[in-house]
């Protein structure tokens, strides 16, 4: 009797530990196949029910596969086995759900890993690099990834990102321009401020040199991303912006007025044109040369007339000469303007090109549900 | 904009008064505000002495040695409630205020606008990336409740871009308060805090500025060491800012704690002492650091530690 009782709880102990009495999970490349069909939602619901470990073995199994099926002339090729790019999009929209948990409120905020399901989304991936569109998918892959991860200002996850898709794509200019744009993004929200000595105690002031120095240092690692940038395509405007952008905060002055006026001689592009002379302003500002700086802010100002930045650096400028009332003018009249609800295309530089990380996967999305 | 070159004459901190009203005058001087446009220069000093914490009230001009370079100036008070007050609250409207810290800060508001004198003027600008007027100063006090309700909070944090807004907009009074409220440190702004920090310095506004964290956050190993919590360095940097102009940094963790902060802040307005002098017609442009201390009173006095004459050269930013 007791036995028998030992038996059949052994048996329940086994049954529950595969889930058995509930569904059982849909078969793994099933639901790859019904994400390439279009089903998308289904696919997303169902994946819920494999575990990271159960989804890294089929995808084990399914190099194995493909491995094979290079070797042998016979064997299905590789997008009979598995519709890849399906896999690695269905994992990379799960990674996308499970960052985004619902508030109380009914809003999804961002949270910075840890990336299960796109780490699953780039083992998959992985099984693309054999050819030049499957390289090309996955290049365009991690750049979704990097600036997604800007745009969740999650800069350590997306220099992750881009320092994984550097390795297979080295001198790749976006990937190089998202890396610098990570590194001058993180400077931008914890700003570097010279240490106050006389307030601090020691291991204060060591605190605070600390977080200097760290800053200084990805400041110049952005830079240096983008020189590379722009070394693989010297035309590169966005990533000389940048570069210029970057040399003034370490003020170098002189280095940042060459890459800025270098923006000026060729872009066409508005955005580019407004932010290089605000900052072209700022550097001759630091480098005292006011009239120059003012210059600058008011052809600033003329390309965009309702942004604030280039009003409240006029307004500055104005009053550190000793012209309050003018200042105030200035000033006053953005505000005016603000009603308008004009976006400054400076609020959007530090952080503003995550907004691209959707487009670029609606595309990969589209590739892997055709 | 203007190509004319910079005025030669006073900044911000820095007005023009009358002859007539600067003549005869020992103790307190009971006027209207300062007018403009004459040849004679006067600098105003708003100063807050306390004891123990709490406001020293009625003390004579002789009381304060104010020293300017060194020299000694001759000090006149100027009766506090001769000058009304011009106020603009400052306040963060970025994304992390929405919901609870919103309304705290409307109720807060409420003890602010009941400190305030009917001659006195009260405006709002909200900041998030964005700064914006929510109601320009003014005596009606019902239009800036309606300003109050009105702000939504979303965006980033121009903490700097706002501050400066403020400073630059305050009308060139003798007497002008900022009150600046944060959750947060700054993300968006334009502006550096060096920058700031002088157009603090050239303005005669005293800033106070309101945290809604706490002012220290408490490392471990620091704690251990030096048995307090290290200051993050963007509290230290609102508050040496408000420091400059004879203001301060208030931590406020609770809604009480926030409406006590706002109604204590314009209680002291009632509470300073407006100090005049006329400076040398030797002293040229730049920055004057004012050195002010008590004469045969104990206390502490807390005052804004120098004026700009304008033009300012560049160098001195």
């Amino acid at each position: 009797m007791i036995r028998q009782a030992r038996a059949v709880l052994g048996v329940l102990l086994v049954l529950a530990a595969f889930g058995v009495g509930a569904e059982p999970p849909f078969p793994y490349r099933e639901l790859i196949r019904q994400y390439a069909a279009g089903e998308r939602a289904l696919a997303l619901g169902e994946l819920q029910g494999l575990s990271a470990e159960q989804v890294g073995k089929e995808l084990e199994a399914v190099r194995e596969e493909v491995a094979r099926a290079g070797r042998c002339s016979s064997c299905p090729p590789a997008p009979e086995i598995l519709p890849l790019r399906a896999a690695v999009m269905l994992h990379t929209d799960r990674d996308e759900m499970d960052r985004r948990p619902i508030l109380v409120s009914g809003e999804r905020a961002p949270t910075c890993g840890p990336p299960v399901q796109a780490g699953l989304a780039e083992a998959a991936l992985g099984l693309l690099l054999v050819d030049a569109p499957g390289r090309e998918f996955a290049r365009r892959w991690y750049l979704a990834m990097a600036l997604r991860s800007l745009g969740d200002i999650c800069f350590d996850e997306g220099l992750r990102w881009t320092a994984a898709g550097l390795k297979k794509f080295a001198k790749d200019k976006e990937l190089l321009l998202a890396r610098g744009m990570l590194d001058e993004a993180s400077v931008t929200l914890a700003p570097l401020r010279a240490p106050n000595a006389a307030a601090l105690y020691p291991s204060e002031q060591e605190m605070v040199h600390d977080a200097m120095l760290d800053g200084r240092l990805r400041l110049t690692e952005a830079a240096g991303s983008f020189e590379d940038a722009l070394a693989a395509d010297p035309g590169f405007e966005e990533a000389a912006l940048r570069l210029g952008r970057v040399r003034l905060r370490l003020n170098q002055q002189e280095s940042a007025i060459r890459a800025l006026a270098s923006v000026l001689a060729t872009s066409r592009d508005p955005r580019r044109l407004y932010l290089a002379h605000l900052f072209l302003g700022r550097a001759h500002e630091a480098a005292q040369r006011a009239p120059l700086a003012e210059r600058e802010y008011q052809e600033a100002l003329a390309l965009d007339p309702r942004a604030q930045a280039a009003a409240t650096a006029l307004g500055h400028l104005r009053l550190m000469a000793g012209d309050p009332a003018r200042a105030r003018e200035i000033v006053d009249a953005a505000l005016a303007r603000a009603e308008s609800h004009a976006d400054d295309p400076f609020w959007e530089y530090s952080v503003g090109a995550g907004r691209q990380a959707e487009p670029l996967f609606e595309a990969l999305r589209a590739e892997a549900t055709r | 904009m203007s190509n004319a070159p910079p005025r030669v004459g006073l900044t911000l901190g820095f007005v023009l008064c009358g002859l007539g009203a600067t003549t005869g005058v020992s103790a307190s001087v009971a006027q209207a505000p300062p007018t403009f446009g004459s040849s004679v220069e006067a600098v105003y000093v708003d100063a807050f002495v306390t004891r123990d914490g709490e406001p020293v009230l009625g003390l004579p001009a002789s009381a304060f040695e104010l020293r300017v370079g060194g020299a000694q100036q001759a000090v006149e008070l100027v009766a506090v409630e001769s000058l009304p007050l011009t106020a603009l609250l400052v306040f963060d409207t970025s994304a992390s205020v929405v919901g609870a810290k919103l309304t705290a800060l409307r109720r807060a508001s409420e003890a602010f606008l009941d400190g305030l004198r009917p001659e006195d003027e009260l405006g709002l600008l909200s900041f998030s990336h964005e700064v914006r007027w929510q109601a320009r100063p003014t005596r009606d006090r019902d239009a800036v409740r309606r300003a109050l309700l009105a702000c939504q909070a979303s965006g980033g944090t121009a903490l700097w871009d706002g501050l400066h807004a403020g400073l630059v907009l305050l009308p060139t009074r003798a007497r002008s308060l900022v009150v600046v409220f944060t959750d947060g440190e700054d993300n968006m702004s334009w502006l550096e805090e060096a920058q700031v920090r002088a157009a603090a310095r050239v303005s005669n506004a005293v800033i106070h500025v309101v945290g809604l964290r706490s002012g220290t956050e408490v490392d471990p190993a620091f704690f251990a060491k030096h048995g307090r919590g290290v200051e993050p360095d963007h509290v230290r940097a609102v508050r040496a800012t408000a420091e400059v102009t004879g203001g301060r940094f208030w931590t406020a963790e609770s809604p009480a704690r926030l409406r006590a902060a706002f109604a204590a802040i314009v209680a002291a307005m009632n509470t300073r002492y407006v100090l005049r002098f006329e400076p040398s017609a030797r002293s040229g442009p730049g920055w004057h650091p004012i050195q002010l201390r008590l004469r045969g009173v104990k206390g502490e006095v807390r005052a804004r530690g120098g004026y700009f004459r304008g033009p300012i050269p560049s160098s001195s930013r």
